[in-house]
């Protein structure tokens, strides 16, 4: 008599294997979740200090190499503006905007430098009150001056994901010799 | 009778195979882990802030207010093999004691030390006397190079400067080196 083919699994393996496969799926879910949203912010966090460096070492490059003699600071609306005087002659400028959203308008923000515009990185964006777009990732505060021939420009960055507040930091001495 | 066929694994062989399989996950991750942490302190090695801020520190200690005396060339050369420079009439004159001020203030500068271009010697003196410096100092010096062939400027001597900065409302300490030329 041929013998029957037993191979195979049975129904309680079978069984046994999917509650197993889906206890592991369940409760890596939550970790890969959390990782996911992890990388996204980290991309984020790279962007913010990728874009941070690169301006920052644009102007230090000129405040160095060129060497400042003189700065001028000014203020008007929601423009901030820095001339700056370098040692050759030159002359060039930094130009921050910061419009926050309120009834009538969104959000706006925008640095230029020599007359190049930076574009600040954008991460989404909510709508406020009246319904007038936010940026997830903004110019929070804005602090330049040129007290005690020292030029300090500081922009913070700010956004609700990251608790350190990035920034560009800039001090200079004034006609240093 | 018909013998019954036992296909499968022992347990013994279960078990074997379980701990080659733990005892290789543990490893990789004892050896992985520390990466991770030691990744995260030299983001605050040399960064972009910390090299602009020692480069006016360097241009401060270069100017010709800077008071380098016998004294410090013997501290720095000898076997003490550093000094800490400070914004006082020890090592700075005129105008540039207020400027010195305000830059450590702007920078967050904590310590600087003006050691030889070479840092063997202070690298020695960090680890021998670890009670003395920053945890955070050693294992900068230890990473950082020893900078044995001679400097392309010329540069004899070199500032090692300790930043106090927040992080994610955290105090820690950056650090970033640059060379001095000084006679």
């Amino acid at each position: 008599m041929k013998i029957k083919n037993e191979k195979g699994f049975t129904i309680v393996e079978i069984l046994i294997t999917f509650i197993l496969v889906i206890i592991l799926t369940v409760s890596m879910y939550s970790s890969v979740a959390a990782y996911k949203n992890k990388q996204q912010l980290e991309s984020y966090r790279e962007k913010i200090i990728t874009y941070k460096n690169l301006l920052t070492k644009e102007i230090q490059d000129d405040l160095i190499m060129n060497e400042l003699v003189q700065a001028q600071t000014s203020k008007s609306g929601n423009f901030f503006y820095v001339t700056m005087t370098f040692r050759n002659g030159t002359t060039k400028q930094l130009v921050v905007k910061r419009q926050l959203a309120n009834e009538t308008q969104d959000d706006s923000f925008m640095i230029s430098y020599g007359g190049i515009d930076y574009p600040i990185p954008t991460f989404g964006s909510s709508k406020n009150e009246y319904n007038r777009k936010e940026e997830d990732f903004r110019i929070n505060n804005i602090d330049i001056n040129t007290n005690n021939q020292l030029l300090t420009i500081y922009i913070g960055f700010y956004h609700p994901n990251f608790s350190t507040r990035y920034a560009i930091d800039i001090v200079c001495p004034i006609n240093f010799a | 009778m018909q013998k019954q066929k036992r296909n499968g694994f022992a347990l013994a062989e279960t078990v074997v195979v379980s701990v080659f399989v733990m005892a290789i996950f543990s490893m990789i991750y004892t050896n992985f882990y520390p990466l991770m942490g030691e990744y995260e302190r030299r983001e605050t090695y040399d960064d972009v802030d910390s090299k602009y801020a020692s480069y006016w520190i360097k241009r401060l200690i270069q100017s010709d207010d800077f008071i380098f005396s016998t004294t410090t060339k013997n501290n720095i050369n000898g076997s003490t093999a550093y000094q800490k420079i400070t914004c006082n009439n020890t090592y700075f004159k005129g105008d540039k004691i207020n400027l010195c001020n305000q830059l450590y203030q702007s920078f967050g500068v904590k310590n600087v030390y003006l050691i030889t271009y070479n840092t063997q010697k202070f690298r020695t003196k960090v680890t021998s006397n670890p009670s003395s410096f920053s945890a955070g100092l050693e294992e900068y010096v230890l990473y950082l190079p020893n900078y044995s062939s001679p400097s392309l400027n010329n540069a004899k001597y070199r500032i090692i400067v300790e930043y106090q900065r927040t992080k994610d409302d955290n105090d820690y300490y950056a650090y970033s080196t640059i060379e001095v030329k000084r006679e």
